[in-house]
């Protein structure tokens, strides 16, 4: 049995996202709060150039903070070291939903079976391993292309 | 053309100086206390009718008399009221307590606050109104002639039209006076500093042009409007820090 060695990253690297634009949607409606509790309290003459300096200052602030503010740490322990076989791990199951009218006619095909690998990435039904064995042998490593699947991190989707 | 609105118009004189100061010379703050006891004796108990034209300029010239005395000299700019307008207002709040009161004489001089001294409708002593209170006031243009016929009026801040309106004014009527009840006329109170301009243009005596200060007094940040904004403000600093701030993500986590 061969030793996976191929690493995709270097362990404990990071990378910063930056969110400029819910900066400045937040920066809005804290321009506009600004605004509205500084006539209130009469720190300012209420005047239609007045609010707008003070909106402009919110999505100034709001946009600078999601830019450039400093970022906060990654959560959890970094993940080890991912190898070529760490993948296969992460994927094995891939292609265990897949629907019965859509299982591959001749069970041993090795083709086949990459090419579902590709398409279907979610949550395996355990019930149903008929296919499991047919996923790609570790030693061969044959399961790059499920990998695309994974999620970058947790830092929540639909990112600007 | 009704006459609510031909009065209206007539009125507007009185409401520039509402809203509204006068030209380049201005009376002096100081002011003795003899004369601020004459003014304010001639704030009314109770509130007047409506349509108490005569009392109101009755009580003008009760009100100039007792200003004779004072000194006039330069004090600011920051109210103006241009034209052969003026009248007086009484401020009070929800309690029925007079708050603020103010004269403008018609004759180029400030308009002059009755209630503590000193030039009236400024960025340092603007008109005080609560937001749940009335506001009395008899205005004129001129006092004792033809009013302005053909007339238009508006009322802005800021460049932003608050109210506006005009009236052929055929019998050429020259002077209103009535109450303002905020309480019913606003949606809810707030507080603010408003800056507000007014004017009204005839075809035969010109025109009678304001800008002034008014403060509206209510609850601050406890109204409905305050609390709006510190939902906003707080609203938008949370996102800020939890929701906007930059991140590190460990690179290729799962």
């Amino acid at each position: 049995m061969s030793t996976p060695t191929r690493t995709t990253f270097t362990p404990g690297e990071t990378e910063t996202k930056k969110h400029p634009v819910r900066g400045f949607f937040w920066g809005l409606m804290l321009g506009i709060g600004i605004a509205i509790v500084a006539v209130v309290t009469k720190l300012v003459t209420l005047s239609l150039t007045m609010v707008i300096v003070l909106v402009v200052v919110g999505v100034v602030i709001g946009t600078l903070w999601g830019a450039f503010a400093p970022a906060k740490r990654p959560k959890g322990e970094p993940p080890p070291a991912r190898t070529a076989g760490a993948a296969y791990e992460a994927s094995r199951f891939d292609d265990f939903d897949r629907p019965a009218s859509e299982e591959p006619a001749a069970q041993g095909d090795s083709a086949a079976s990459e090419d579902v690998d590709d398409k279907h990435t979610t949550a395996p039904d355990l019930g149903s391993g008929s296919a499991g064995g047919a996923g790609g042998d570790p030693d061969t490593g044959t399961t790059s292309g499920s990998d695309g699947g994974d999620s970058a991190g947790g830092d929540g989707g639909g990112d600007d | 053309m009704g006459w609510s609105r031909v009065r209206t118009g007539v009125a507007i004189g009185g409401l520039v100086l509402l809203v509204a100061g006068s030209p380049a010379t201005a009376q002096s703050d100081e002011i003795d206390q003899s004369t601020l006891d004459a003014l304010r004796a001639e704030v009314p108990e109770g509130e007047p009718g409506e349509d108490d034209i005569q009392e109101g300029d009755d009580r003008f010239g009760r009100l100039v008399a007792a200003l004779g005395e004072t000194t006039i000299v330069d004090i600011s700019s920051s109210s103006k009221l241009e034209g052969v307008c003026g009248g007086w207002a009484f401020s009070f709040d929800e309690d029925g307590e007079l708050i603020d009161s103010a004269i403008a004489l018609g004759n180029g001089a400030a308009p002059f606050d009755t209630f503590e001294g000193g030039q009236a409708f400024t960025a340092d002593n603007p008109f005080q109104v609560d937001t749940r209170g009335l506001v009395m006031y008899f205005g004129f243009m001129p006092r004792n002639d033809e009013g302005p016929m053909d007339h238009s009026w508006s009322i802005t801040t800021s460049g932003i039209s608050l109210d506006e309106g005009g009236d052929p004014n055929e019998n050429g009527d020259n002077r209103n006076a009535g109450i303002v009840d905020l309480a019913e006329d606003l949606p809810f109170p707030f507080s603010a500093k408003v800056q507000v301009s007014g004017e009204l243009t005839s075809s035969n005596i010109g025109q009678c042009i304001g800008e002034g200060h008014v403060e509206f007094i209510g609850n601050g940040l406890t109204d409905p409007v305050g609390l709006v904004g510190l939902a906003l403000l707080g609203g938008g600093l949370f996102g800020l820090l939890f929701n906007a701030r930059p991140a590190q993500t460990w690179r290729g986590a799962a």
